[in-house]
């Protein structure tokens, strides 16, 4: 097998640059190579080129083998640097060796020249890789930390903001939307629901997000989305929509597909701004191993594949790297977060998808996200919540939340419409009520409680009265044990996420009550 | 210092558990405020739409602060909560609920006999405070909080209790519950 070598030659004598050159295309390599003899010819060579290791003599006129190891050394490259040269003293050589020379070798023996640049090669790779490791170690544990600073702050904000919409809403109902008061109010409520997107993006990136897991297809997914990406894309770029009709069911949350579709397309729309064509697509796939030893993290076996490419400026590799950091952005300053494809980058690891993008200067960007397939058949797409859902109801509510102005406001907006609603402040507490008092129609209640959480109250609720419903709500996905679609005894996990308006959550505390007892 | 990181690894569980553990004093607290949910006044107990709902404790407090950090910011059909407390029978101005120390055990006759024809839920924790004319009383066993409700008394002064409260409770009419 031939072995390439890119060898960067010191040495003011060609006859000896020669004579390195047969030994080394006798050992095997097939060598492109340079040879500089002053210190400017050598930095030359080291900006311009890639090289594999630099064999440099000792004495030159015009300058040294200890110069050549100090200008390799501050250019900050981890190359092999190996001597070769003329008869010198012991000392010179340990010295030399001592101020970072990988080998010393003698003119006339260079026998041992092969194996040292062999042995050097796998060194320096081992190098490579284990600094390699220790980065990318590093990257994900500064991810991981911004992740979770990111989703404690989020959790608070939620409670906040949950309070902040649903006064300004029920102050709304009071006053009437069309007073002063009433258009001072929607600008609160516009404000809020900015910072609620925000909020969201944060949590998807850092992978808190409440997930409602169910079986669906991707293509159905898009084409309920699809009226809204057309007005928001723009009429400068033609969206071109390929869809494949028998779509493998795949497990997703629907609203998290639908913020990465939102992202993905709003990302191509800014790559295109003269305009251009944005395609979405969905296929079936077949992953196999070939496709795995390129892309480490994708699964093995049949896919359902999302595409969104895009036919704009692209990027180079090196912003490649790095476009699903948070906070990173190409865009001017205020003009994006740098959360958008960190989120997206989020929810597909969150649901245990694979995303890999191609792209290249000038010829566009393509995302792909492979969800594998389940043998779970996909759920018939439930309408978004009519306009006309009865928001109001005569039942009893057991609500349990632990931040006071988030139960009060619940609290409020139920009573208003006609619910009897009793309060817990802990878990403990709701279970002693659920003892003492019957019948209970409906448990709201947070996920993380101090002391007891949601998801046990929930399972101690629906022991002690198997008729009542239990709607979660949540700013923040931190079930004990892993996210998942279900509670314990296999029923489907309702769940309103904060922050929420009094709509909807007496829309889905209307439809959590009428929904059929499992 | 070993036997600091012994009392830690000993103490530091007990500590945890005591965090959890039932809270008599706040589910009863919880209860009370609760119980606004499924009793219905006469008009004339209050002042306007927007009057205060009180909540009174007769005699000696087991609560502390208990019942005033579960009460506050609390609003209940539009009207706020409001905490009392009385030192004796004759301080007992108006109030909604009223929930009888133990402390007054003796007297709970004599303030039965008192209150009548004052719509007041009078709420209570010991022995023999159903039968002399009290209308809820919290039975506590192995961390259970249960409710006994002497219905008659409470018609009597013209409050209505839901029969959803009365459905989980046990039923007792006057002279015999203890």
């Amino acid at each position: 097998m031939t072995k390439f070598l890119r060898a960067l030659i010191v040495e003011d004598s060609p006859a000896d640059a020669e004579l390195l050159l047969a030994e080394l295309r006798r050992g095997g390599f097939d060598v492109t190579y340079q040879r500089v003899d002053t210190g400017d010819a050598m930095r030359d060579a080291l900006e311009r080129d890639a090289w594999d290791l630099v064999i440099s003599d000792f004495n030159m006129p015009a300058f040294s083998g200890m110069g050549a190891l100090q200008i390799l050394q501050s250019t900050g490259r981890d190359l092999p640097f190996i001597v070769v040269s003329g008869i010198i003293g012991e000392e010179t050589a340990v010295a030399a060796m001592k101020a970072g020379a990988h080998d010393f070798l003698v003119k006339g023996r260079l026998a041992r020249l092969v194996p040292a640049i062999e042995r050097e090669l796998r060194d320096s790779a081992e190098r490579r890789t284990r600094l390699q490791l220790e980065e990318r170690l590093r990257q994900s544990q500064k991810m991981e930390a911004i992740g979770r600073l990111a989703g404690s702050i989020a959790h608070d904000f939620n409670n906040m903001l949950t309070a902040i919409l649903g006064y300004a809403e029920l102050m709304t109902d009071q006053v009437g939307p069309e007073t002063g008061l009433g258009r001072d109010l929607a600008e609160v409520v516009s404000a809020a629901q900015r910072a609620a997107a925000l909020t969201r993006q944060l949590l998807a990136f850092s992978r808190k997000q409440p997930l409602a897991v169910v079986p669906l297809d991707l293509t159905s997914a898009v084409r309920s989305v699809e009226p809204m990406l057309r007005r928001l894309i723009g009429e400068h770029i033609v969206v071109n929509i390929a869809l494949a009709d028998d779509i493998y069911p795949v497990l997703a949350d629907t609203t998290h597909l639908d913020q990465v579709l939102m992202n993905l397309s709003l990302n191509a729309r800014d790559a295109m701004p003269r305009g251009g064509v944005l395609t979405i697509e969905t296929r079936n796939v077949e992953i196999d191993a070939g496709f795995v030893r390129d892309h480490p993290d994708a699964h093995i076996g049949p896919c359902a594949r999302l595409t969104i490419r895009d036919t704009g400026v692209g990027m180079t590799p090196g912003i490649l790297a790095k476009i699903f950091e948070p906070f990173f952005t190409t865009k001017e300053r205020g003009h994006g977060t740098g959360l958008g494809l960190a989120a997206v980058y989020g929810i597909v690891k969150q649901l245990s998808a694979y995303i890999w993008v191609e792209s290249e200067p000038g010829r566009g960007s393509t995302f792909h996200i492979d969800f594998a397939r389940t043998a779970l058949p996909s759920l018939v797409a439930t309408p978004a919540v009519a306009a006309e859902t009865p928001r109001a109801g005569d039942e009893t509510v057991l609500l349990v939340e632990d931040e006071d102005s988030v139960r009060h406001f619940a609290k409020t907006a139920l009573e208003r419409h006609g619910y009897r609603v009793i309060e817990a402040a802990t878990g403990e507490m709701a279970v002693a009520i659920i003892e003492a008092m019957l019948p209970l129609d409906l448990v709201l209640t947070d996920i993380i409680l101090p002391g007891m959480n949601g998801r046990e109250l929930a399972t101690a609720a629906k022991r002690l009265r198997p008729q009542a419903h239990v709607l979660f709500m949540s700013g923040y996905a931190d079930w004990p044990g892993e996210v998942r679609g279900l509670l314990d005894d296999g029923s489907r996990i309702e769940l309103i996420e904060k922050p929420f308006t009094a709509a909807a959550l007496l829309a889905k505390v209307r439809d959590a009550i009428t929904a059929d007892s499992v | 210092l070993i036997s600091w990181v012994v009392l830690a690894l000993v103490v530091a569980p007990a500590l945890l558990n005591a965090q959890r553990k039932f809270d008599e004093r706040e589910i009863k607290a919880t209860f009370l405020f609760n119980f606004a949910q499924f009793v219905e006044w006469p008009a004339a107990s209050f002042a306007d739409a927007q009057a205060p709902l009180v909540i009174g404790v007769l005699g000696a407090d087991p609560f502390d602060a208990v019942l005033d950090a579960v009460v506050r910011g609390e609003v209940i059909n539009g009207r706020p909560l409001v905490v009392t407390r009385f030192r004796r029978l004759e301080d007992v101005a108006t109030c909604h609920i009223l929930f009888v120390s133990a402390s007054e055990a003796p007297r709970y006759p004599r303030i039965a006999q008192a209150l009548q024809g004052r719509a007041i839920l009078t709420v209570g924790d010991s022995d023999g405070f159903a039968s002399s004319g009290g209308m809820i009383r919290f039975i506590t066993d192995k961390n259970h909080v249960r409710l006994r409700i002497n219905i008659g008394v409470a018609r009597a002064v013209g409050l209505s209790i839901s029969s959803q409260l009365l459905r989980a409770a046990e039923l007792v009419g006057q002279g015999e519950a203890r």
